[in-house]
Parts: C-alpha cells; sequence; structure tokens
C-alpha cells in the first residue's frame, strides 16, 4: 500500500468515526420517537452510512461497503416513510454500527470480519417490511451463513492442520484427559489476584457455558464474537478446558467451554445480554475468607497502579495467557480468507496512522512531565546567570527562545495527560438504551459537559463507579412505566448526568427523577443489619441516613433492592471515588428522585496557584476557591479588622469575614503551652498586630522618612469554600503559577492542612494549601459568625448603640467594677502598693523614669469604699493595675485591684439608675453592673490637667452640634467641646439634628458618618440646604482611614478624626478657631 | 552482600546498596510545618517529591551526642540560610532510596523483606563511607542497646577494622510506629 492510500485510508478511517460518532445518538433518538422523528436526523444517518458506502467502496473495503450498504437500505426505507422504525429496526441497525465500527476500526482487516448475520438481519426486515416474519428468516439465514462459512472454515482448517501436523491433535488429546481429573471448574484458588480484584471493584464471577459447534476456526470464531460481547462490560478470566496458545477449540468437553467471567453486572442481566438461559449461565460464589483483606489504598498509589498496569499485567500470567490468547485469535483472523480484494499480508497489515490511535503509556507521560519540570528548572537558573552578568547579552535573545520553547513544551506535555470526560460518558447512553430495554422501562438520558477535562487516571478510574451508578439508576431507581404514569410522573425517566468544574473540584452530578430513598427505611434497614444502634438512628439527619448506603456492609444485603433504593455496590463507588481523593453526596426526596455527586479532584492536573510566602516559608494556594486579595497595611490593620467572639474578622461590604492567620494555624511559630488556649490565640494575634502597630506608631510619628519604609502590609486571601468565605492571612504574596500538582507524602497526610505538594519555579518543594483543611483547624465557626451578625442587627433595632466597644473590664478592691474604653487608654501597667509613695495627701508611682500621680476612682467618685489604697490591696507586695490614660501629656493613672476581661461589646449605657459626677453611667455586661467613668473628668475632678491649658480651645459663646447614635461617644465628644466652653448641643441621628439646624444656628457641627437612617454624608448634603450651610463640619468615625478622610474633604468637611480623640479634634477646633 | 556505609556523628552504619539509589549532597529542605522532628522536610530530585528522614533524629541520637554536634537543620525557606553554618561544619549527605516498586524489580525477596516504604524516601547522614561487601554469614544479632541506639533499629553488626558496622534495619526507620 503507498503512502498516498495510507495516507487516504487515514482520511477514511477519521471521517468515518466521525459519522458513526453521530449515527448512534440519532439512532438512539429515532428508536425514541419512531415515525415522529425529525427526517432531518434520519437525513443525516443516510448520508452518514452513504458516505461510508461510497468511500469503502473506492478503496475496494467490500465488506464495509456491503454492510453500509443493507444499512443505508434500511434507512432509505425508513426515510421514504416504507418501513416504520421499530426497536427490532434499530436494534437491527445498531448492530449493524457496531459491526461497521469494529471494521473501519481494523480496515486492513476488515475483510476477514463477519458482517452476515447483522446484514441478514437487516435484510429480513428490509424484505419483511418490519414484519413479524422477519425473526424467522434470520434465523435461516443465519444458519445458512454459518454453514456457508463452516464449509469455507473447514476447508481452511484442514490446511491449518496438515501444516502443524500431529503436534495439534496430541495437545488436543492430552488436555482432554487433563478435564477428565479436573474437578468442579473454576478452582478459584487458581485466580486469587482476579477474583480479589473482581471482589473489590464489586463485581460478581459467572461461568458462562458457550456452545462451540463446528469446526476449530469456526469455533475460534464464536468464541470472538462471545468475548466481544463480553468484553465491554467485564472480563475473561479463565476458560475450562485451558486454551492454549494454539486456540485448539477442539478439546472441549461436550462442545462446551466454560468460561469464567467477572462483570458488574447480575445473573440475569448477563443472561439476558449473552442470550443464554440461566441454565448455562453460573454464579460463583466466592466463600467468605477467600478474598484477602485489602490494605486501604492509598489515592497516589492507586493511580500509580493504573499507570503500572501495562507492567502489572505481565506479572499475573492466566491474565496474560488470556491476552496471548486474543492476540492470536486477532492474527490469524489477519490471515487472508479470500475475498474480493487482496489483503495485504500479516507483517506489512499495519494500521494506516491516525492520530486519535496512537497510544502512549502513562508512564511515559509521566517521565515526560519531570523532565519537561526540570527542564524549566535548568531555564530558570540559566536565564538568572545571563541576566545577572550583563542586560546586553548577546544570548539573551536565545535565552528568549529557549524560554517560549521551554514553557510550551511543558504546556503540551501537561495537556497530553488531560481527556474530556465523554470518554467515559459516551458509552453511557447505549447502556443505559440496552438496560432500559430490558428492563421494560423508558428512560431518557442527557449529558452535559462532557467536554470538561480530567486527569487521564482519574478519567480510567471513573467507568466502574459510573456504570455501578447508571446501572443503579436503571435498575432501581427508575420505576417502570406504569408506576410513573400512575404517581403523574412523565413515562420517560430522566436521568442527568452532568460534569462542571466548582471549586476546583470536578462534580460529577447524576440527577435521576425516579422513586427516591426513604432515609427512615434505609435507617431500619442500617439497624437491621447492625450497622447503627436504634439510638444513632433518632439523632441521625437525613444526610447521614441516606450515606448509610455506602456503608460496605450495608450494600452487601441482599435485599436491598426491596427498600426502594439503590445500594448495590454502593460502597465500591465511594471506595473508588475516596481513592481518587473524592467523595460522593447523596441527596435524595422521596417520589421526587435522587441527586448523587461525586466530587473529584483535578489530581496530577496542573492548577493555577498563587504563590504566598509566611515566615519566610512559601506555600502554593490554588486560585480556584480564591476570590480575592486584601492588601492591608499594618498602620490601617486596626481600622479594618474587628474582634468578633475573640476571632479576628475583617470587615468587607456588607459582610465580616472571618480571618485566619496561616501562621497561627500550621503552627510556625512559638508553640503555644497549653491546647486550652487555642481559642484565644487569634485575639492574641490581632492584640499583637495592633500592638505593634500601635508601637510603630509611637516611633513613626516621631520620625515620619522610616514610616514610609516601615508601612507593612499584610495580605489576607478571600476564600469561598462551599459558599463560606473566610480570609487567610499571609505575610507576602509572591507569584501566580501553573503548578504541578504531586501526592503528598504518605508521613504527611495526617495533616489537614496540605492537599498536596508542587516543585516550584526554583526547583525547591512547596505545600500546597488545603482550604477544607485549614477551616478544619482554625476551627472556624460559621454559625457564630451569622449569630453576631444576626445579633448586631437586632441590637440595631432595639436601640442605636450599634457600634461596637472595645472595653477593659476592671474591679476595685471591693469588686465593684468598672469598664473603660481601650480607645481612651494608653496601657496598664503592674504595680505594687510599696511602689506607691504618698506625698502631699497624693500618691505617686515611679514607673519607667517617670513619676505618675495616681487616683483611685473610688475615692474620686466619693464611694463609701475603695477609697484608700488599703482597701484595694491589704498586702503591699500586691499587684495593682495603673491605667494610664491616652490624654498627651498627663502623668496620671487611675488603679485598680486587677483586670477582669476585655470585651467588644455593645454598651447599652443607663445614665439613670447611678448617677455621679465624673461618672458616665452604668451598664450591665456578664451579670455584673459596670460603672463607666469619664477619665478626664475624674482628673479635672482632683485637678489633675495636661500642660496645654485648655483654655486656648476657647469656644466661649460659640454653639456646637454634636451628631452621633451612639450615646457613649456623643456624651464623651460633648464633654470635650464643654470642656472648650462649647455650648453644646446633642442630637440623636441625621433627622434630629436637620431639625435642630432648620431652627437654630451653630458655629460647628460635629457628626458621625455611620448612622442608622441618614448618615453622616447625607447630612452634610442636607445641612447645605439649611441656613447653616457655611457651618464648619467636623466628622467622627470608627475607623479612620485616608480614603475617607479624602471622602470627607470631597463632602466638604472641615477633617475627619477617630472618634474620641480629643486632642485631634481639638486640633481641628482650634484651627477653625485662628481662621 | 554490598553495603553503603556513612557515618553519623561516631556511629559507622550500613544499608544494603540494593535500597540506595542515589547520594547526592545537601539541598535545600522545604520544612512541613506540624511534621515530626525526625522528618527533615522534602526535597526535589528530578521531579518527584522525596521526604527526608534526618537519621540522626529518628535513632533519636541528638540527646545522646548533644554536646558533639549540633544539628544543621536548614531549610532554605527558613529565616536562617544556613550560610553561617555552612561555614563551621561540612554538608551533609541524602542518601536517597529506591521505592519498593523500584526494589522489587531488581531482587524480589529484598523488597518483601525490607521495603516498608512506598513513597520515595531519603536519608540524611553526615559523611559517606566505602561500599564494603560484607559475607553474610559475618553479620552478628546486634545487642539490645548500641550507643544509644534501640536494637529496633539494627538488623545487624559486623566488625571491621576494628570497627563496629551497624547494619541498618531501615523499613524501621521509616514506620511511624517503631519507636526508639
Amino acid at each position: 500500500m503507498s503512502e498516498e492510500d495510507d495516507a487516504l485510508i487515514a482520511m477514511f478511517i477519521q471521517e468515518s468515526n466521525e459519522h458513526l460518532e453521530t449515527i448512534e445518538p440519532d439512532l438512539l433518538i429515532l428508536e425514541e420517537k419512531g415515525k415522529d422523528t425529525d427526517p432531518a436526523i434520519i437525513n443525516r444517518m443516510f448520508r452518514g452510512v452513504h458516505t461510508i458506502k461510497g468511500t469503502s467502496g473506492f478503496f475496494g473495503l467490500s465488506n464495509i461497503s456491503n454492510l453500509s450498504h443493507t444499512m443505508e437500505n434500511l434507512l432509505g426505507k425508513i426515510r421514504e416513510n416504507v418501513i416504520i422504525p421499530t426497536s427490532e429496526i434499530t436494534d437491527s441497525l445498531l448492530a449493524g454500527m457496531d459491526k461497521l465500527t469494529q471494521m473501519i476500526g481494523d480496515v486492513p482487516n476488515s475483510e476477514s470480519i463477519d458482517a452476515s448475520a447483522e446484514k441478514a438481519v437487516i435484510n429480513a426486515l428490509l424484505e419483511g417490511g418490519g414484519g413479524g416474519e422477519a425473526k424467522a428468516k434470520v434465523k435461516e439465514e443465519e444458519t445458512q451463513a454459518e454453514e456457508e462459512e463452516a464449509n469455507a472454515d473447514e476447508e481452511e482448517a484442514h490446511t491449518e492442520e496438515e501444516e502443524k501436523g500431529v503436534a495439534v491433535s496430541q495437545s488436543g488429546e492430552t488436555q482432554l484427559a487433563k478435564v477428565e481429573t479436573t474437578p468442579q471448574f473454576p478452582i478459584l484458588e487458581n485466580y486469587p489476584d482476579e477474583v480479589s480484584d473482581a471482589v473489590h471493584a464489586g463485581k460478581h464471577l459467572f461461568v458462562i457455558d458457550v456452545k462451540l459447534t463446528g469446526s476449530n476456526p469456526q469455533r475460534q470464531n464464536t468464541f470472538k464474537q462471545f468475548e466481544q460481547l463480553i468484553g465491554p462490560v467485564g472480563t475473561l478470566i479463565a476458560t475450562n478446558p485451558e486454551i492454549n496458545d494454539d486456540l485448539n477449540f477442539l478439546s472441549c468437553k461436550d462442545d462446551i467451554l466454560q468460561i469464567l467471567v467477572s462483570t458488574v453486572l447480575e445473573l440475569d442481566l448477563v443472561c439476558s445480554l449473552t442470550e443464554l438461559t440461566d441454565k448455562n449461565v453460573r454464579q460463583v460464589i466466592i466463600p467468605k475468607g477467600f478474598v484477602k483483606k485489602k490494605e486501604v489504598e492509598k489515592p497516589d498509589t492507586a493511580i500509580e497502579e493504573a499507570e503500572d498496569e501495562d507492567s502489572e499485567d505481565e506479572s499475573r500470567p492466566s491474565k496474560r495467557k488470556l491476552r496471548l490468547l486474543n492476540e492470536k485469535l486477532s492474527s490469524q483472523a489477519n490471515a487472508p480468507t479470500g475475498g474480493a480484494i487482496a489483503v495485504p499480508e500479516k507483517s506489512t497489515a499495519k494500521q494506516p496512522v491516525v492520530e486519535e490511535t496512537l497510544r502512549v503509556s502513562v508512564s511515559l507521560l509521566d517521565e515526560l512531565i519531570n523532565m519537561a519540570g526540570e527542564l524549566v528548572l535548568i531555564r530558570n537558573q540559566l536565564s538568572r546567570t545571563v541576566s545577572t552578568t550583563t542586560s546586553n547579552d548577546p544570548q539573551a535573545p536565545l535565552i528568549q527562545s529557549l524560554d517560549s520553547i521551554t514553557s510550551r513544551i511543558q504546556a503540551k506535555v501537561m495537556h497530553a495527560r488531560m481527556q474530556q470526560i465523554n470518554v467515559v460518558f459516551s458509552k453511557f447512553p447505549r447502556v443505559v438504551r440496552d438496560l432500559a430495554n430490558k428492563m421494560k422501562k423508558k428512560i431518557t438520558l442527557e449529558l452535559r459537559g462532557g467536554e470538561v477535562e480530567l486527569d487521564k487516571s482519574v478519567i480510567q478510574h471513573l467507568g466502574d463507579p459510573l456504570t455501578h451508578m447508571i446501572r443503579n439508576v436503571v435498575d432501581h431507581a427508575i420505576e417502570l412505566p406504569e408506576i410513573r404514569k400512575a404517581a403523574g410522573k412523565p413515562i420517560n425517566g430522566q436521568v442527568q448526568l452532568a460534569a462542571y468544574h466548582e471549586n476546583g473540584m470536578v462534580n460529577i452530578a447524576m440527577i435521576d427523577d425516579g422513586a427516591g430513598i426513604d432515609a427512615e427505611k434505609i435507617k431500619a434497614k442500617a439497624i437491621e443489619k447492625g450497622l447503627i444502634t436504634t439510638k444513632q438512628s433518632e439523632n441521625m439527619g437525613e444526610e447521614d441516613a441516606l450515606a448509610l448506603i455506602f456503608a460496605p456492609g450495608f450494600s452487601m444485603a441482599k435485599q436491598v433492592s426491596d427498600v426502594s433504593g439503590r445500594g448495590v455496590g454502593m460502597d465500591v463507588v465511594r471506595t473508588n471515588i475516596e481513592k481518587l481523593r473524592g467523595s460522593v453526596q447523596i441527596t435524595s426526596k422521596v417520589g421526587a428522585g435522587t441527586n448523587i455527586t461525586l466530587k473529584l479532584p483535578l489530581t496530577l492536573a496542573i492548577i493555577p496557584a498563587m504563590i504566598i510566602s509566611v515566615r519566610n516559608h512559601r506555600f502554593a494556594i490554588p486560585e480556584v476557591g480564591l476570590v480575592k486579595i486584601v492588601r492591608v497595611v499594618e498602620t490601617e490593620l486596626e481600622d479594618q479588622i474587628q474582634m468578633v467572639y475573640n476571632a479576628p474578622v475583617l470587615r468587607m461590604q456588607d459582610m465580616l469575614l472571618p480571618l485566619v492567620d496561616l501562621a497561627d494555624v500550621l503552627e510556625m511559630h512559638v508553640t503555644w503551652p497549653d491546647n486550652s488556649e487555642k481559642t484565644e490565640r487569634r485575639a492574641r494575634w490581632l492584640n499583637r498586630q495592633i500592638k505593634k502597630t500601635k508601637d510603630s506608631d509611637e516611633k513613626t510619628s516621631a520620625d515620619k522618612d522610616r514610616r514610609a519604609k516601615k508601612n507593612k502590609v499584610i495580605y489576607i486571601m478571600v476564600i469561598n469554600i462551599g459558599g463560606n468565605k473566610f480570609g487567610i492571612v499571609v505575610d507576602n504574596v509572591l507569584d501566580s503559577e501553573e503548578i504541578v500538582v504531586k501526592p503528598l507524602p504518605s508521613y504527611f497526610q495526617g495533616n489537614v492542612c496540605f492537599s498536596a505538594t508542587t516543585i516550584l519555579g526554583d526547583g525547591s518543594v512547596a505545600l500546597i494549601i488545603d482550604y477544607a483543611g485549614i477551616m478544619e483547624k482554625a476551627k472556624i465557626n460559621f454559625g457564630n459568625i451569622e449569630q453576631s451578625e444576626l445579633a448586631k442587627r437586632q441590637g440595631e433595632m432595639r436601640s442605636p448603640l450599634h457600634e461596637k466597644q472595645n472595653i477593659i473590664i476592671l474591679e476595685t478592691g471591693s469588686g465593684l467594677r468598672m469598664g473603660i474604653l481601650t480607645r481612651m487608654v494608653r496601657r496598664v501597667e503592674k504595680i505594687r502598693r510599696k511602689d506607691i509613695d504618698l506625698i502631699n495627701d497624693n500618691h505617686y508611682v515611679r514607673y519607667t523614669d517617670k513619676t505618675y500621680r495616681i487616683i483611685l476612682p473610688g475615692q474620686v467618685l466619693g464611694l463609701e469604699f475603695d477609697n484608700s489604697l488599703e482597701e484595694i490591696a491589704d498586702d503591699e507586695n500586691k499587684e495593682l493595675c495603673m491605667v494610664i490614660s491616652n490624654i498627651p501629656g498627663l502623668q496620671a493613672g487611675l488603679v485598680f485591684a486587677k483586670i477582669v476581661d476585655t470585651m467588644d461589646t455593645y454598651i447599652d449605657l443607663d445614665q439613670q439608675a447611678i448617677q455621679a459626677p465624673g461618672l458616665y453611667g452604668s451598664a450591665r455586661l456578664d451579670e455584673h453592673v459596670v460603672l463607666f467613668p469619664n477619665i478626664s473628668e475624674l482628673f479635672n475632678m482632683v485637678e489633675i490637667t495636661a500642660p496645654p491649658p485648655e483654655s486656648i480651645w476657647d469656644g466661649a459663646g460659640l454653639k456646637a452640634l454634636v451628631v452621633d447614635d451612639t450615646l457613649f461617644s456623643r456624651l464623651m465628644t460633648s464633654s470635650y467641646l464643654k470642656q472648650a466652653d462649647f455650648e453644646v448641643t446633642q442630637a440623636k441621628d441625621g433627622e434630629t439634628a436637620l431639625e435642630l439646624l432648620k431652627a437654630e444656628e451653630f458655629d460647628l457641627m460635629v457628626s458621625d458618618l455611620n448612622m442608622p437612617g441618614m448618615s453622616g454624608f447625607d447630612l452634610v448634603k442636607e445641612t447645605r440646604e439649611t441656613h447653616n450651610s457655611e457651618i464648619p463640619i467636623i466628622a467622627t468615625t470608627l475607623f479612620s482611614s485616608k480614603a475617607l478622610e479624602f471622602r470627607c474633604g470631597q463632602a466638604g468637611m472641615v477633617g475627619c478624626v477617630p472618634i474620641m480623640d480629643k486632642v485631634r479634634l481639638m486640633n481641628i477646633v482650634e484651627s477653625l478657631k485662628r481662621q | 552482600m554490598l553495603v553503603c556505609t556513612f557515618s553519623l556523628g561516631e556511629l559507622y552504619l550500613g544499608i544494603d546498596i540494593v535500597l540506595v539509589r542515589e547520594i547526592n549532597q545537601s539541598l535545600g529542605y522545604t520544612s512541613v510545618p506540624g511534621a515530626p522532628d525526625h522528618i527533615r522536610g522534602m526535597l526535589n530530585i528530578r521531579g518527584s517529591v522525596i521526604t527526608m528522614f534526618n537519621l540522626k533524629q529518628r535513632l533519636n541520637m541528638v540527646k545522646y551526642e548533644q554536646n558533639n554536634v549540633q544539628d544543621n537543620s536548614e531549610s532554605i525557606d527558613g529565616e536562617d540560610d544556613g550560610k553561617s553554618q555552612e561555614n563551621k561544619k561540612q554538608q551533609q549527605f541524602n542518601i536517597i532510596l529506591r521505592t519498593k516498586s523500584e526494589v522489587t524489580r531488581i531482587n524480589r525477596s529484598i523488597a518483601q523483606e525490607d521495603c516498608s516504604w512506598d513513597d520515595p524516601v531519603g536519608l540524611v547522614v553526615d559523611r559517606l563511607g566505602d561500599v564494603q561487601k560484607i559475607d553474610d554469614h559475618a553479620i552478628q544479632v546486634a545487642p539490645a542497646n548500641l550507643q544509644g541506639i534501640s536494637s529496633v533499629f539494627v538488623r545487624g553488626v559486623v566488625e571491621m577494622d576494628n570497627k563496629l558496622l551497624l547494619i541498618l534495619n531501615v523499613g524501621s526507620i521509616f514506620n511511624e510506629n517503631d519507636e526508639s
């Protein structure tokens, strides 16, 4: 055959395959719709078959051309409406199509493939016009054809036997003898591996008696046909008598060949498939204990196994024998049998090169991937050395080309491993059709997402579980048409098989509208089987109950199918999927259907990932599920991150995003002394960060140049996992790379934080972060956050005090609790009573080179107790707490016995119950009454004042309006202004303020920005419409930032200060006054 | 049998050469947070990720000779790049072992007896020695406790040139259940 012909034939094969691919689904439509089939579809099939006929005729492939001619005739009749398509007709066409596919898949040997049976069936239908007599005729013709062939074969056999001489008959004799002495076939002990494999894969073993008649070649043919029949659904393990390489089938006892087969099908299905009665098909019972307890395979080894399949095969003698047998058969089939064209000899009977059929072993691909990876590393190193020498290196262009080629090689090699899921899906329409027909059910299968790509190793292992699932759906889930009709459902059961990407996984969902699974019945069954106790079942949710069908013991139960449900082999499905590191989820509604979703990772695939660093260790974070990256300057940390239930959260748009510090979760720094402290860890982390910020703030305010450099940033990777969002805090984001996922060494598999490893551009290994694991480890409870959000909203409804305050709760000597806002505190120091000196009736303490005046809050407030040091500390060595306020220049502190707690909370301030000068009011917190002292007023009362006298903030005769929904901050702001002699009017919200602004004239307005109803910005806008339009406005805010300040400036405000920042507020007031 | 020998501090050790795939000099290890102390980290050898065991830690030798040798664990990612220590102390060696399937291809019985690991693993050792040919009969049963090493890790001892060569029971080193 010339090269040109080869190329032409290759084209023919490709083209024909394309046609055949469309014909199969079209035939299924034809079957479904019958005479209502869209003529366009029939035309398409007709054209397809016609083209195949024409082209094969051109190449002299008479066998293909004859069969397609026959099929074309039938299709033509259907097209002309002479024959009405019945399932019989589609059956025959499908059979013909299968044969065509087989022949086109093996063009050089197509002439020797027997298609007479298919042709006979179709011809009979043609002649009978689709009538009932067709069958009888078929039989007749079949036998006729067989006889004819038998004659031809006998002749052949003669020559063969002559060639082989006596050897054949001798071997035949010895085997005959062997058969007689062999005990009951099969002896499972002879095939331990196969049997174990079959059991683990949830397959059944059958011995099938195949009747062989006629001459040896004829028997070979029958055997081959049987093998083709069973091949797609099962595996041939052994035969009795054993067939040797000489393919002598003559030795069979009573002309019966016993074949041991493993398949997922059950007895009745095997019978109907092989068209044998159950007399000829016997299920082999595998004795308990026969199967070795197989260790739970690790996923990566499972994959490896698949890759090594070829080599492993060699080590299994019986399997190899059978394969040799098959090879032998096909090579014999290659031998010329005489025909219209001269088929080339075996040695030259090479298949013309068709790209799609090129087979490369996976291990070779893996090696290539590894080597391509190495190439990339070398390239990286090379380009580094070149770029470091000179910028104008003549070698630079070379490096550049090397660079691009290397990348392309890597990309292509990687891609070579990927396969479309269609590879698995495409066989199901046929499986469903065949099974449904046999069960007298009507089922429509819809496939979606066939183009989704998965790694070959994953694809390979998908076939079995999916077949299980499909079979279960057809067998158990979809009801018989009558039942469906009675239930008011469409007669055709709908089964949907869909693949799609989600969160870096590939999901394969199988949705049916069948009977569904009754969780209660499952529970009852599980109790009966002893899998769960009655008590367990009571507490068991529906989802957990449904998951029971995956329990190993459960599916083994024979009667499972009468529990309205699936089940047979479902544990195998789960085991297989879990081997691929996937998971199975099931939801079901009785009467409405079931949804089983397989979640599969793209293991071994390439994934895009962000390379991040924490404490100088690099990790990869998969980009799937990564929503965005938030960059936070450490100085702004405090404003953007809050604490909720001791967990740091990032305020993002309308939600609070729980944060996890990666270094903390991975325990990458100081190990914490006690596990019980874990919950506090995150809180401490934030405090630490804030403290750092404060420290650096203090430092940097002195040296502004350094500040720019020290503006450290942290990054928050915002992750969305199954609808739950959270943030992972990392030190730095380095790069975005396409990484190759490599399995995690088994030694680290106990660590839930990592899913796999990868190799980075510089050749070092990096761990890939597992979001779910991080969430688990960090114990993020989304419920809590939601609750707090809810509480927050309710709080807003109840009172305007919706802004959380961080307070320190302290206790005086008598156990009275006082709360001080953290914002007003510079720090809290530990002192001893003996450190305190009494000078002029005033207490002083020396602390870090400075002398502080200290006051006892009880004394100042005029309480009957807590007014002497002795009452606070009975022992002079006892430690006391000194709270130093952040009023600048004020060297004074308040002394308490101890710190009780710090908390973020909403303060429901009561100004009525306890009233005293120097006291804002009281509130109930944690079942205790807490007093809230006004620190600056307390100091004022004992005439402790800061060096810059307040007199310069002289607001005498000026009117100020303070607007704040938070009572606390409103009081504070007011008190600052009052101290500067402003006449202060307070308004609790924007609306009230506006009323006041319309009625009166003010000289200054200080307004909160964040208020319910009218916001600060709205208020400013409205103010411009009143006669107070020229009023200077200062904004206060809980979270101050540059951006916010800018916005305030744009809105025409004179400044924006953090709430209760007296100094900044008064500085702005002062600057206004000067103007 | 042929034994690949090496030293660990003062200890002279050896393993069957069939188990050894290759030997190289210390490169950067990627440490794994939360991993036990005796796992030094991971190493990339031509595209495959090797788990490196710090043999000294694994044999619990650190306590034994704390005073003599300071472990120069360094990680490429770590803040300490180890350069200062590199000068002080000679570099360690990585003995990369064959995986079970690789050994199986060479010698099935050795694979079944000695190979308990499926993942690619390696050992970090101080110095390399020669390859020694050892008569199987010369291997004696190890005493219960050898210079602080649990007998679990020792398959046998051989007297060689006034030195005691310990043949390691490699399988137990990678079996996390075998505690020293």
